[in-house]
């Protein structure tokens, strides 16, 4: 069995932030692929979809309240377009969210803090805005997409 | 901004896992927000000063 990719310590303040934090149920849906045995001209591998789906085990494992659902693009490329992912590893939250909040590519160094939190407002339903951008947002009269480009380190 | 509004959809996209579209949306440095492929808002900034850029960079309702 491979080695955890998050420590013992850091395992045990995770569980016990969610037992406190984490308030309701939440999805995640990942998007994957595995690794190609053979090199096919054209078809790119997914780099760090093996250890996103290694990673985001673990994390779901810290809790009852976390369900992970893995979709194998390849093997199922109907749920793919379906739900409009286009690019992997893709980490689709579900559970308190009105709109659609996704993580595209390992969430590990910085963002992966900003997994766990994104994971506990998503279970709450508390966004931590204050009331003036809430109310802004409840008045929205248009779509927004946010495209956030981060970088782990 | 998602868990608020069924309006917003809120993407984070890791740069260097996705070098053709970290190209295509000409991203240098991160943070950077693009906002409905028409703005975007490089850095980070305090909460109301980022809604009130994205609120200017998403443009007018459709009609």
């Amino acid at each position: 069995m491979a080695e955890s990719m998050i420590s013992q310590a850091d395992q045990d303040y995770i569980r016990g932030f969610f037992a406190e934090k984490l308030t309701g149920d939440v999805t995640i849906d990942l998007f994957t692929q595995p690794r190609s045995r053979l090199l096919v001209p054209g078809v790119e591998d997914c780099q760090y979809c093996e250890e996103t789906e290694q990673l985001l085990g673990e994390v779901a494992a810290l809790s009852d309240r976390i369900e992970l659902v893995v979709h194998d693009v390849k093997a199922d490329p109907a749920v793919a377009r379906e739900r409009g992912i286009e690019q992997v590893p893709a980490i689709v939250f579900g559970g308190q969210v009105r709109g659609t909040m996704r993580f595209f590519g390992i969430p590990a160094g910085n963002e992966f803090r900003n997994l766990i939190d994104g994971i506990v407002e998503v279970g709450s339903g508390q966004s931590g805005l204050s009331e003036p951008t809430r109310a802004a947002l409840a008045e929205l009269e248009q779509d927004i997409h946010l495209r956030v480009f981060v970088t782990p380190t | 901004m998602a868990i608020e509004s069924p309006r917003v959809t809120a993407d984070v996209i890791e740069a260097s896992e996705f070098p053709a579209m970290s190209q295509a949306y000409h991203v240098r440095g991160v943070p950077k927000t693009v906002v409905n492929d028409r703005g975007e808002l490089l850095g980070a900034r305090p909460e109301a000063s980022f809604l009130a850029e994205v609120l200017r960079l998403a443009g007018p309702p459709a009609e």
